[in-house]
């Protein structure tokens, strides 16, 4: 009868969840990541032109879905991958409550700016992603486009931005972190939850994820988005037509991050791929892979509008105090929004 | 053959799928060619019985050509390919079917999927040949076309057979011995002839054959007849069945309606051992080959007659109806049929 | 002849096989189905010790209110439109001289058979408010001078709207063979009486297909309150997104509150649709034998239902699933239609992908491993169903229905909080494949169990029995009569489940972890950002494809079936 069918159909599916061989540096290492495939790819390509033998798997969900994700799995206490990439703020949230990371200070951890690096010594900070607006150039002129974030809240944008719900996306504290702390406590007092506000009143849109938005404004359906410049570098390289502000209040930058797990099949790749990620090999390589600034003081960059990494007022966030309070943020910006 | 006969529901059907082994009894024996088939729940399995049956859905399986039905028990009993096709080619020979052993049932006519489904039924000679109302589901002319079939080849071949039916044509034609049942119990049985010429009861005498059924009173009994008073005045006497029965000076006798010589007018004076009643004719239904007369006697009670043509009376005539005493049955108590 | 001392009691082994089909089925059951179900309900009480507080909490929620009502608002627009869009087109179809009719059976059985978000899809490209198709062609025609709109997929309506070709198929397949089989002679009745046409409609033929329109209608209300892909890309708020909502905020009990009404809105509604067709025999107008279903002549209005069907076409099939295909060859979405903007590469990405191929190969082998043995189990209660007098056996038919009555969001969460504790736990199947398989096969076994007992029934028993008769034992019975004769409703059954359980979401996405990327969370994962628009077109495209392929497999294996049974195959 139908028995062989589905015993063969079994053994596959658990065959699936065979544990990887685990001897040095080779074999499967699985990567659990908030970053898109496509910048994730080019990081791989780079690893395994060092490392050969080691097959990078990689899993990608919105940061905040991989948060819970990693949530539950870690309450049944069967992480399923070796490596897991978030900023540095959701990655601490996640440590604090399940000891579940392995420390580990990769070689080159010392040429890191310092004040990039996780006190804890649990993630290791690869690049620093910073907030900006992209518009479509098809429905707005570069002379229209809005030149600050205050301007968002103009009329004339009515209907016309995206930017991502925290209930989806981790990164999007940063900018909370942004305009509901630093802001206000720099002398910008115009800033504080009342501007989610009145963007709600001007119809912003919430989406999951930035790369939705990124499309959305690509495609002119959103044709200004509260963005990612990971996701500006990826429209340049399509050939979309968008276009990048710098804001004149400046660009909260977050800490994007790896950390291994305690638990990990093939402990010795998940260390080899920390090691690369603060190797000078790997940082030049990624503004063109996670399209954002890189973590070594040395490295000269350049952003794709050829804006110079010295020319833009980037605000480092504090992943720890975001860490910290991320679900009061959460719930103080659904009250916004509800206003 | 053995037919049993009666209406839907009296357990003609439960007996044959017992003999078959479809069905399990609480209690009692089956007995067939001297082995035990079943005794108490102790039974033998179906495939053990080597009996071949006819279904009132033929059961052909439609995903096998007729070759292959017909072949499947032969299979089953381990006949060799050489042996099988010469049987197989045998019996669609006999049914007249050799064209079509490659055709798949749903091909086939109703008619000739019941002679496929007689082929395989006959086809590793059984014992004993079982028939579930085979030919209820064909159309009057098969249906007698097929039930001439049956017969001829059940005495070519001489099995013995169970056949069971709600058609008296169909008991009567066929068989060599009648089983009447009603209620799961057996009411008479007997040859046809004997079934239909001395019926038990009021049950039996209607449910083979036509027949009226006449209830008399202040009954006499004597040795060779027994008598007794119409409801509407005159009297009848009965020369044949059961004279016991007679309770509180009543009983039924049974007269069918072919027996009857009906005339216009008086009769002249009637002979010994003849009834003879006078009555008003309500109604003359013509039907080509046979008349129906329904005559009203005094009692308010009709009298069903039946002859061949020409017409004897007309709407309203009064007339006479005579019969034979001897023809006349006397009929144990039951329910009215 | 065998001695009688040598053989066994037929009863007696029949009796030791149902039992033992019963034990295994009942087993399996209680374990698949009936323990995420009282999961669903029981958790407040076990996990948080809320208990009853959390419904009222819930009730309290004005957001959890308003999705409750999102939901219903959704489910009963969408019946109501189904009933009266799916009526008309099926009485189109099945009585009138309307013309392109195999085209509008061909999109019924698309819409219904290829997964729901791949619909939203299409018309979020078209009627975004801005930028969508659709808008931007209106505006010109209509020479608007806006900006946006006339349309806005992005609201409760534009959910109704996604939603509804499918609702609109289940009213349509569960019509076309009622008003078939309908007895011409009760409508030559009424028009003898001197009704015309529309009156006799009116009177009669609509009043006789009743039970088939409310089956169609509820079944209709009953799936959108479980659809969770649209009103996620839609960003509409209802009872399915919440619960996900919560369980992303790990929060147990609103989750559980929010599938506890969500489920008793279902079995309300599937029990109005027994309800409803409790006297099914009084509409039953089938005597045997088949009538010539006779067209009505209905003058120039015929041409009013043709348009109406090419609508239908066009809005549920070849605008949605058009605008993906073009937009899957586009470099970039925001150049649009022009020259030098079209590439492959989007076909490209999804074929070389690594992790794109490997969900695609996950859920091929999950639909195989759940498809197998739903029609396995279909086949076994069916059988214990049908054919036995086992006792309990009407419990094996009721638990195997219940999990229509279950959204995939709420089993999913059922089957997180069942896993994640003692003693399922310790089994170690939290983020594995194979919980996914237990959501799969929760989801299908109505479906299984439903198709092997109707191909069992049309099995008659005189065929087995013919079978004994003629020397075949019980096994070889089974082997060479009942199997075979159901093996092409088997196959169908089969490759039915296989072909829904392929882009199964609603389920997956709340349960995927590393290992257990689905085609349909990776494809939404694409679509959001992860790849972007113009390749998740190119991915979607290539499931409608497969999905459509094999499921005209499936028809050919059921046509198979009809054949044998002896009945023509049913032509939709």
């Amino acid at each position: 009868m139908k028995l062989g069918n589905l015993k063969t159909g079994s053994v596959a599916v658990l065959a699936l969840l065979g544990p990887a061989a685990a001897s040095a540096q080779d074999g499967p290492l699985q990567i659990y990541s908030a970053y898109p495939d496509e910048h994730m790819a080019a990081l791989i390509e780079g690893f395994n032109a060092k490392y050969p033998d080691v097959e990078v798997q990689v899993s990608v969900q919105p940061g905040e879905q991989l948060l819970s994700t990693l949530e539950l799995e870690l309450r049944a206490n069967a992480p399923q991958a070796d490596v897991v990439g978030l900023n540095q703020a959701s990655i601490s949230s996640l440590a604090a409550d399940h000891g579940a990371f392995a420390e580990y200070q990769p070689e080159g951890i010392a040429e890191v700016r310092e004040s990039l690096r996780d006190p804890e010594g649990v993630s290791v900070p690869a690049c620093v992603n910073v907030y900006l607006i992209q518009y479509n150039t098809n429905a707005i002129n570069a002379e229209a486009a809005p030149t600050s974030w205050m301007d968002l809240t103009a009329p004339e944008w009515e209907n016309q931005i995206a930017m991502a719900d925290p209930s989806s996306s981790q990164s999007i504290q940063s900018f909370l972190w942004f305009v509901t702390q630093y802001l206000p406590q720099n002398g910008q007092d115009a800033f504080d939850w009342d501007y989610f506000t009145q963007l709600q009143a001007n119809g912003v849109r919430l989406e999951g994820s930035h790369g939705t938005i990124r499309d959305l404004t690509a495609a002119g359906e959103r044709p200004l988005g509260i963005q990612l410049l990971a996701n500006g570098q990826t429209s340049a390289n399509r050939g979309d037509p968008t276009s990048l502000v710098w804001p004149t209040e400046g660009s909260p930058g977050e800490v994007s991050s790896f950390a291994m797990f305690e638990e990990s099949d093939n402990p010795e790749a998940a260390q080899a791929w920390l090691d690369f990620i603060v190797s000078p090999d790997a940082q030049a390589i990624m503004p063109d892979a996670l399209g954002c600034a890189p973590v070594l003081s040395e490295i000269d960059y350049a952003f794709p509008d050829g804006t110079a990494v010295s020319d833009v007022n980037i605000v480092p966030v504090d992943s720890a105090w975001i860490a910290e309070n991320r679900e009061a943020q959460t719930e103080a910006f659904q009250a916004a929004m509800s206003n | 053959m053995v037919s049993l006969i009666g209406p839907s529901g009296c357990g003609k059907t439960t007996t044959l799928r017992i003999i078959a082994g479809l069905e399990t009894p609480t209690s009692g024996r089956v007995i067939g060619h001297g082995n035990t088939l079943s005794d108490g729940a102790r039974v033998i399995r179906p495939e053990l019985r080597e009996m071949g049956m006819v279904f009132q859905t033929y059961a052909l399986w439609p995903h096998m050509t007729v070759f292959r039905n017909i072949s499947y028990g032969l299979r089953r009993k381990g006949y060799d390919t050489a042996q099988i096709a010469a049987r197989v080619s045998e019996v669609l020979g006999m049914m007249n079917m050799s064209d079509h052993a490659d055709r798949y049932p749903g091909q086939l006519s109703g008619g000739q999927q019941q002679r496929v489904a007689l082929a395989r039924a006959i086809a590793s000679r059984p014992e004993i040949l079982l028939f579930d109302e085979p030919l209820s589901n064909l159309d009057a002319v098969l249906r007698e076309q097929m039930r001439f079939e049956i017969r001829s080849l059940q005495q070519e071949l001489g099995m013995t057979s169970v056949y069971v039916t709600h058609s008296q044509e169909e008991a009567l034609a066929l068989s060599d011995m009648i089983v009447v049942m009603k209620d799961g119990k057996i009411i008479q049985r007997g040859a046809p002839r004997e079934i239909y010429d001395t019926p038990r009861n009021a049950f039996v005498a209607g449910f083979i054959g036509l027949t009226n059924i006449i209830d008399l009173r202040d009954v006499a009994v004597s040795a060779d007849r027994i008598e007794g008073r119409l409801p509407g005045g005159g009297t009848l006497a009965a020369g044949g069945g059961s004279f016991d029965h007679a309770r509180g000076g009543r009983t039924s006798v049974s007269i069918r309606p072919s027996e009857i010589t009906i005339a216009a007018g008086e009769l002249p004076v009637p002979e010994n051992g003849i009834n003879v009643l006078t009555g008003t004719v309500r109604d003359v239904v013509f039907t080509g080959g046979v008349i129906d007369y329904f005559v009203n006697l005094p009692g308010g009670k009709d009298l069903r007659v039946q002859t061949v043509p020409p017409v004897r009376a007309e709407r309203g005539q009064t007339v006479t109806l005579a019969f034979d005493i001897a023809r006349t049955i006397a009929l144990e108590p039951g329910d009215p049929a | 002849m065998t001695n009688l001392a040598q053989t066994q009691s037929m009863s007696g082994t029949v009796a030791v096989w149902s039992r033992a089909a019963y034990a295994i089925s009942i087993v399996l059951l209680v374990w698949l189905i009936l323990l995420p179900f009282a999961i669903i309900f029981l958790t407040p009480f076990i996990e948080e010790e809320a208990g009853f507080s959390s419904y009222a909490e819930f009730f309290r929620d004005a957001a959890m209110l308003r999705a409750t009502w999102n939901s219903l608002l959704v489910a009963g627009g969408l019946a109501v439109l189904s009933a009266i869009i799916g009526t008309v087109l099926a009485f189109g179809v099945a009585r009138t001289s309307m013309r392109f009719k195999g085209l509008v059976r061909v999109t019924m059985i698309l819409a219904l058979i290829s997964p729901e978000f791949l619909l939203a899809m299409g018309y979020i490209l078209l009627a975004g408010p801005n930028a969508g198709y659709a808008n931007v062609a209106l505006r010109n025609i209509l020479g608007l001078g806006t900006q946006t709109g006339p349309l806005d997929i992005f609201t409760l309506w534009g959910l109704v709207f996604t939603a509804l070709p499918s609702g609109v198929s289940f009213v349509f397949l569960a019509l076309v063979p009622a008003f078939r089989s309908m007895d011409p002679a009760l409508e030559d009745a009424a028009r003898l009486k001197g009704a015309n046409v529309w009156r006799t409609i009116f009177t009669v033929t609509l009043p006789l297909a009743r039970p088939a329109i409310l089956t169609g209608t509820l079944l209709a209300f009953a799936t959108s309150l479980a659809m969770y892909g649209p009103p996620e890309m839609l960003g509409v708020a209802v009872l399915t997104v919440s619960i996900r909502e919560a369980l992303l905020g790990l929060d147990f009990d609103v989750a559980s509150v929010a599938s506890a009404v969500l489920v008793g809105m279902s079995i309300i509604a599937l029990m109005l649709q027994r309800f409803g067709i409790r006297h099914a025999e009084r509409y039953r107008t089938i005597s045997g034998k088949a009538f010539a279903p006779r067209t009505l002549d209905l003058g120039p209005a015929v041409h009013v239902l043709t348009v109406l069907g090419l609508l239908y076409v066009m809005l549920a099939l070849m605008l949605p699933y058009g605008t993906m295909l073009a937009v899957s060859l586009m470099k970039s979405i925001g150049n649009g239609f022009s020259a030098g903007n079209w590439t492959l590469a989007n076909f490209d990405a999804i074929l070389t992908d690594g992790s794109i191929r490997k969900a695609v190969f996950l859920s091929l082998q999950l639909a195989a491993a759940c498809a197998a043995i739903v029609s396995v189990l279909g086949v076994i209660v069916g059988y214990v169903v049908v054919r036995t007098s086992q006792r309990g056996r009407s419990l094996l038919d009721y638990i195997s229905v219940l999990p229509l009555a279950v959204p995939g969001t709420a089993l999913a969460f059922a089957l997180i909080v069942l896993y994640l504790n003692e003693p399922f736990r310790s089994l170690g199947l939290y983020g594995t494949p194979i919980i996914l398989l237990f959501a799969y096969l929760a989801r299908f076994i109505p479906l299984g169990v439903r198709n092997s007992q109707s191909a069992l029934v049309q099995v008659g028993p005189e065929l087995e029995e013919a079978s004994r008769v003629f020397g075949a034992g019980e096994l070889a019975t089974l082997l060479r009569i009942t199997l075979p004769l159901i093996l092409p409703a088997f196959i169908y059954t089969f490759l039915l489940v296989f072909v829904l359980a392929i882009p199964e979401l609603s389920a997956s996405i709340v349960l995927r972890g590393f290992n257990t990327q689905t085609i349909s969370t990776s494809l939404l994962s694409v679509w959001n950002g992860n790849g972007g628009l113009a390749v998740a077109c190119a991915y979607g495209i290539s499931i409608f494809v497969t999905v459509s392929l094999i499921f005209g497999a499936a028809l050919a294996a059921r046509g198979l079936a009809g054949v044998w049974s002896g009945r023509k195959p049913t032509d939709y």
